[in-house]
């Protein structure tokens, strides 16, 4: 039954393109990083390890690590790089999703017209350049090292800038699995610590395990291929395979790393990106 | 397409496995009005609601708000709309303005005009002298003014709004309710969902009303109330009169039946009574000259609080029989 009442005609605004919009979801996005306590603690934590890696260095001096900058830089990433990979990849990646649910903020960006897709990459944007910004406060730390031991050959060893490029990748990839746990989940504290089991062990673990148990080359493991961050500093580059006894260890090749890497990247944010877009807010 | 605001359900039916939280709604509203959602928990009030905002997906038929369908072109759907549902929050560590610049933003309000916009917006809501605080830091009833400033921004047409009172207090319940009034005078469709039937009585135009998914009642509240009184009997309309001094409502009673449509007159107070009657406006006119003719100190007449809550008890008791 319909009533005829008359009146109100109808304004219309347009509604920005959907470029603008992902990059006002960054935007905003960011500032709520910045201005969290969360993201104050995850810079907080990677300053201390840098901290921590630089005055164990500067006191003990070791020697394997001093040799020269491929080693000091080889020794530095063996020792920190999961941790550096893993902790924005959980702290920001986590619950990315599953917070907009969980905590609501979905119902307030939702309703706005904008779609979901735009929504994400905003997010994923702002984690990503959130998470580079984390991973290139470490990696200017540790060059500082470097060329306070080397001088400014340090910062003119190419291999430095292409490891990095690779710790990008790497850092990707944690992200993508992340936003993959964070989008299976409706509880943000179950993704967090899946992302963090993984990320900081389980990875590690399963990789020992499937290989001395079945020999089988681990390359559907992120941490295999993020090896070659630091595998890219040894000379020669380990061959792919070698055998110790009956153990046989793997060794992921460059271009291999790179897929594992943005494999892992790709299909998390594609499987976060469906169940996003698909997920109703009930 | 039309060029008055408009929400339109063509057949929306929602299904969460076996349970139907929506049944086959057909709905239209178009022009200028508010229209209150009613329907007892469950009755499928969100669910519409939030199939309009593409927050569910209806598992069949179609909602179209301006003319456009919300799956088909969600932007162009709700460019021109306001939406507040279930009490969402917003990004803790921002404030209400940053918060509110960001959706301002979305909606596509120039740079220039943003500002201005978002201050407006929580002005109305009364929550200027917060605006700068984080939104995290606010009570629940703060937060849903901010939420309440973030639907009107960009000075939408139509309202969607999910029980916008729920957390206030009742001052901050008046003030909304005094918010939606005043927003009916600007030429916007408002299709609020409520469980508080005086003040969808109080602030609409016109009711909806759905039970187990399916929609019961789409009229005016006058018409709503007249044709469904407490007693059953379609065509009675319920009237509360007010005094300025004690009556005696034998009196009262004996002068009015000489109407002849009045069904029942009971006293509700020593200075109320109430007049459950038949013959709309005309015997309205009649009853509220008589009892000012009686000069026992009429100061008040109008549809009672409780019209709505019989038609609504009448309906839904009527659905569940």
């Amino acid at each position: 039954m319909d009533l005829d009442l008359t009146g109100g005609e109808l304004k219309t605004r347009s509604a920005p393109n959907d470029a603008s919009q992902i990059l006002c979801i960054s935007k905003y996005e960011l500032l709520n990083y910045v201005k969290s306590r969360r993201f104050a603690m995850l810079f907080l934590l990677t300053l201390g390890a840098c901290i921590g890696a630089t005055c164990v260095v500067g006191y003990f001096r070791p020697s394997g690590v001093l040799t020269d900058p491929a080693s000091f830089y080889g020794h530095w990433l063996a020792y920190m790089l999961v941790f550096i990979v893993a902790l924005p990849a959980i702290f920001l990646g986590g619950d990315a999703i599953s917070s907009e649910f969980q905590n609501k903020t979905g119902y307030s960006l939702v309703g706005n017209p904008i779609k979901r897709s735009s929504i994400f990459a905003g997010k994923l944007i702002a984690a990503l350049i959130a998470s580079m910004a984390t991973l290139s406060l470490f990696e200017v730390v540790m060059l500082a090292n470097a060329s306070f031991y080397f001088g400014s050959g340090a910062f003119l060893y190419s291999t430095f800038w292409v490891s990095f490029l690779y710790a990008t990748f790497a850092v990707a990839g944690a992200v993508g699995l992340a936003f993959f746990f964070s989008s299976i989940f409706k509880n943000g504290a179950y993704s967090i610590l899946f992302s963090a089991f993984l990320l900081l062990f389980g990875f590690t673990l399963l990789d020992n395990v499937i290989t001395r148990l079945t020999n089988l080359e681990p390359w559907f493991m992120l941490d295999y291929g993020a090896q070659i961050v630091e595998n890219v500093f040894r000379s020669p580059y380990p061959a792919h395979v070698q055998t110790f006894g009956t153990h046989i260890f793997y060794t992921a090749s460059v271009p291999e790393g790179l897929v594992i890497m943005a494999a892992y990247f790709i299909v998390g944010i594609f499987v976060s990106l469906i169940v996003f877009q698909r997920r109703e807010f009930a | 397409m039309s060029t008055k605001p408009s929400l339109e359900a063509v057949n929306l039916s929602k299904r969460y496995g076996s349970f139907t939280a929506l049944s086959d709604l057909n709905l239209k509203i178009e022009g200028s009005k508010c229209v209150g959602f009613l329907g007892p928990n469950g009755a499928g009030k969100t669910t519409t609601l939030k199939i309009f905002c593409d927050m569910i997906r209806a598992t069949s038929g179609s909602a179209y708000l301006n003319g456009f369908e919300i799956r088909e072109d969600k932007k162009r759907a709700l460019e021109s709309c306001g939406v507040l549902i279930e009490s969402p929050e917003i990004y803790p560590s921002l404030s209400a303005r940053e918060a509110l610049s960001m959706f301002s933003e979305i909606k596509g309000i120039p740079k220039p005009e943003r500002r201005k916009a978002v201050e407006d917006a929580v002005d109305i809501v009364g929550m200027i002298e917060w605006v700068d605080r984080r939104f995290g830091s606010y009570s629940k009833g703060m937060k849903q003014r901010i939420n309440i400033a973030a639907a009107l921004l960009g000075d939408p047409s139509i309202l969607l709004l999910d029980e916008p009172t729920s957390g206030l207090d009742p001052r901050g319940m008046n003030e909304v309710r005094e918010i939606v009034k005043s927003l009916k005078k600007e030429q916007k469709l408002i299709f609020m969902s409520s469980h508080l039937l005086s003040e969808v009585q109080d602030v609409c135009d016109e009711v909806v009303m759905i039970d187990h998914g399916k929609l019961l009642l789409h009229d005016t509240i006058e018409k709503a109330v007249s044709r469904f009184s407490a007693n059953g009997e379609e065509s009675n309309a319920v009237f509360d009169a007010g005094f300025s001094r004690p009556v005696d409502v034998e009196t009262i009673r004996s002068k009015l039946s000489q109407l002849g449509s009045i069904s029942r007159v009971e006293k509700i107070d020593q200075r109320r009574i109430r007049v459950t009657c038949s013959g709309g406006i005309k015997m309205q006119e009649e009853i509220v000259s008589l009892l000012a003719s009686l000069q026992m100190g009429l100061i008040s007449f109008g549809q009672s609080s409780s019209a709505l809550e019989s038609t609504y008890l009448n309906l839904i008791g009527r659905e569940v029989a």
